[in-house]
């Protein structure tokens, strides 16, 4: 996977640089705007970490203009306007996801994952979350190496979680999810059927819980086991 | 204070008022030099009012003449040794009422004489007045003719004669015409201020903050309109500090956040437990920088950004949004909507920084495991942390005792933007706290 990223400070540059090739990813880092337009236009890329305080450009103004040219590039902004209004204007702006500064290492890691299972399966056709492995081409299930045993209907719901994993999937989410197997389209049909998804993630070693957020719906989570 | 302040009307009434009692005096002075120094117009006046007053005293009765003396001039006609007399007659000549006897008579015209509608003859020129004179009245069908002499004006009949010319042709006139000048004023000056008084209504709405606010100065008067449109421009150079305001705050914030990430991201390369503890430290300052700013930004942002925000969609979205890091911390999360179809007039993303301000309280403050509940109510929004059983102690606070942290007061000025309260409770389960905000109707 390649990602690109245009930050003006040279040391968050370096350090980010550092993290991205450690996980095992390779990046290409440009300091300003022009520069990282360049780059879009001659290469390919599978995500942009994009700071907004640029020196020559609102980073927002690069946003814009890539959702206006239709690239569907998947954008994490990484900026220091961190106030809930001015992440709504960069995520209304076309960026998939937010990390204000500071953050940690594992974080931002963790969020261009997230935004890699998100993306249409030639980006990522195996999701991986907590040593769950999902063929999203065969829909096989895997723990280890060892297949996990779903139904269509939880194999839908877990794919939903894992895509999400880490953040909430709202009810309604799910119910939409599961009413496309022609199954009853319920809270309690949702909850019956996260029940066993649970039942049957618990016989593995996985590193994951699926948490009820009461009112608001179900997160797939790490944990430490 | 402004109370004390006369009104506009009371104002214009008091100076027409004046000015009127000033243009009747002036009036009065002209009147006065025109009629004291012209014998001849004062002769006239005195036989007119004179001889109208004997007349009255004519009674038509079945065809024929009585006549009784009008009380108020009684006194003064008779006897002849009063300086005054008078003869009425009718239209046949015969006299119904004389106050002299024939020596006086002589005075007047002779009885067998026509008399003319109205005579007068002065005998002595220049005041005191001493003049003969008559009138010829229709009463009914008969024409009475009244003769009246005066010999020096003893009883000073002129000053009553005066003082009524100045009455019918100076006071009520001039009453008349002050009461419509004023009346018609006062109406001109009540439809000129209503618009004022709607830009005054209009000004105690005014939020300096909002930057959409302005005062109406249509339809009103031009003088008026240039005071409105100076205000407004005021409250458009309020709102360009405002933007600068929030620029300085966000520049501020960006020089201080990159160089913390890049702190941040060196220190988590680094594995040694003083690195762990560093990063914590640096989440305290960048939580302390945040909140900073966040209070700065409270102060400048632009009030013409309230919108209807319905609580449970808005409080689904932040608990969506922080259940990460509630569960990450080892805390759950729930929301209760308890009443639906609860809308406020709110800033949605001051509302949620609220909102995540009490979340992120709950957690910082509280034992692990502890059940974080966001519920939604008539009354507004109320975050309550439910420690585990084995925790809780009546009374115990588990909050730290270095008062209202800047979280809270971030939470609270919010809730005073939103016209609202923030309500602390501590209970046998945890703390509740309360953000009560004035619902609206939904459209």
């Amino acid at each position: 996977m390649r990602i690109l990223l245009i930050e003006d400070s040279t040391r968050l540059r370096e350090l980010l640089c550092e993290a991205v090739r450690e996980a095992g990813w390779r990046i290409d880092a440009f300091a300003s705007a022009e520069e990282g337009r360049l780059a879009l236009a001659t290469v390919s890329y599978d995500l942009l970490l994009l700071d907004l305080g640029l020196p020559d450009e609102d980073g927002l103004n690069v946003l814009k203009s890539l959702r206006l040219a239709k690239n569907q590039i998947p954008v994490l902004v990484l900026t220091a306007r961190g106030a809930i209004d001015e992440r709504i204007t960069g995520l209304d702006a076309g960026a998939d996801d937010y990390l204000a500064k500071p953050f940690h290492n594992g974080e931002l890691i963790a969020r261009i994952r997230a935004l890699m299972r998100r993306a249409p399966v030639t980006v990522m056709p195996i999701l991986e979350f907590a040593a769950v492995d999902f063929d999203v081409a065969s829909r096989q299930v895997t723990c280890n190496g060892s297949e996990i045993a779903l139904a269509p209907s939880e194999k839908a719901l877990l794919e939903l979680l894992m895509r999400h994993g880490g953040n909430v999937v709202s009810k309604q989410k799910m119910e939409h999810a599961f009413s496309e197997f022609g199954d009853e389209r319920s809270s309690n049909a949702v909850e019956l059927a996260v029940s066993r998804l649970r039942k049957k993630l618990d016989g593995h070693p996985i590193e994951a819980a699926i948490e009820t957020v009461r009112g608001v719906g179900y997160m797939l989570r790490e944990v430490r086991r | 204070m402004i109370r004390a302040n006369p009104t506009l009307a009371t104002i214009l009434t008091r100076r027409i008022a004046f000015f009127a009692m000033l243009a009747m005096l002036v009036q009065l002075a002209v009147i006065f030099s025109d009629y004291y120094w012209n014998v001849g117009e004062l002769s006239r006046l005195f036989v007119e009012q004179e001889t109208e007053r004997l007349a009255s005293g004519v009674g038509d009765t079945n065809g024929g003449v009585t006549y009784r003396l009008p009380e108020e001039i009684e006194q003064r006609y008779s006897n002849a040794k009063t300086g005054y007399i008078a003869r009425i007659r009718d239209q046949s000549g015969k006299v119904i009422f004389e106050s002299c006897d024939d020596a006086c008579e002589s005075r007047f015209l002779p009885k067998d004489v026509n008399p003319p509608d109205f005579w007068l003859r002065t005998l002595i020129p220049g005041k005191p007045l001493t003049l003969v004179g008559g009138r010829a009245f229709f009463i009914g069908h008969q024409r009475i003719v009244v003769d009246v002499a005066t010999m020096g004006d003893p009883q000073n009949v002129i000053s009553e004669v005066f003082w009524n010319e100045i009455q019918e042709h100076m006071v009520v006139p001039m009453s008349i015409l002050l009461v419509l000048v004023l009346g018609a004023t006062l109406l001109s000056v009540r439809r000129a201020l209503k618009p004022v008084q709607a830009a005054a209504n209009a000004a105690d709405l005014i939020d300096p903050l909002d930057s959409m606010s302005h005062l109406p100065f249509e339809d009103m008067p031009r003088e008026i309109a240039h005071l409105a449109i100076a205000v407004n421009r005021a409250f458009e150079r309020v709102g360009e500090l405002m933007k600068s305001q929030r620029v300085l705050t966000s520049g501020i914030a960006h020089e201080v956040r990159t160089p913390l990430a890049a702190i941040k991201l060196e220190l988590g390369r680094i594995d040694h437990p003083r690195a762990r503890k560093a990063e914590a430290d640096l989440d305290d300052l960048v939580d302390f920088v945040s909140q900073l700013t966040a209070l700065a930004r409270l102060d400048s942002f632009d009030h013409g950004m309230f919108e209807e925000v319905d609580l449970a969609v808005l409080c689904s979205e932040v608990v969506a949004q922080l259940a990460p890091w509630v569960y990450e911390h080892e805390h759950s999360l729930e929301l209760s909507i308890q009443a639906h179809d609860v809308c406020v007039k709110a800033v949605p993303a001051l509302l949620k920084d609220a909102l995540r301000n009490l979340i992120e309280n709950a957690v910082r403050h509280t034992p692990h495991a502890t059940n974080i509940v966001v519920k939604v109510g008539t009354k507004g929004v109320e975050v309550e942390d439910r420690l585990a059983p084995a925790r809780q102690a009546p009374f115990d606070p588990v909050h730290p005792s270095d008062g209202l942290g800047i979280g809270l007061q971030i939470v609270e000025r919010i809730a005073e933007l939103h016209k609202g309260s923030l309500r602390h409770t501590l209970t046998k389960e945890g703390h509740i706290f309360s953000l009560e905000l004035a619902r609206t109707d939904r459209r």
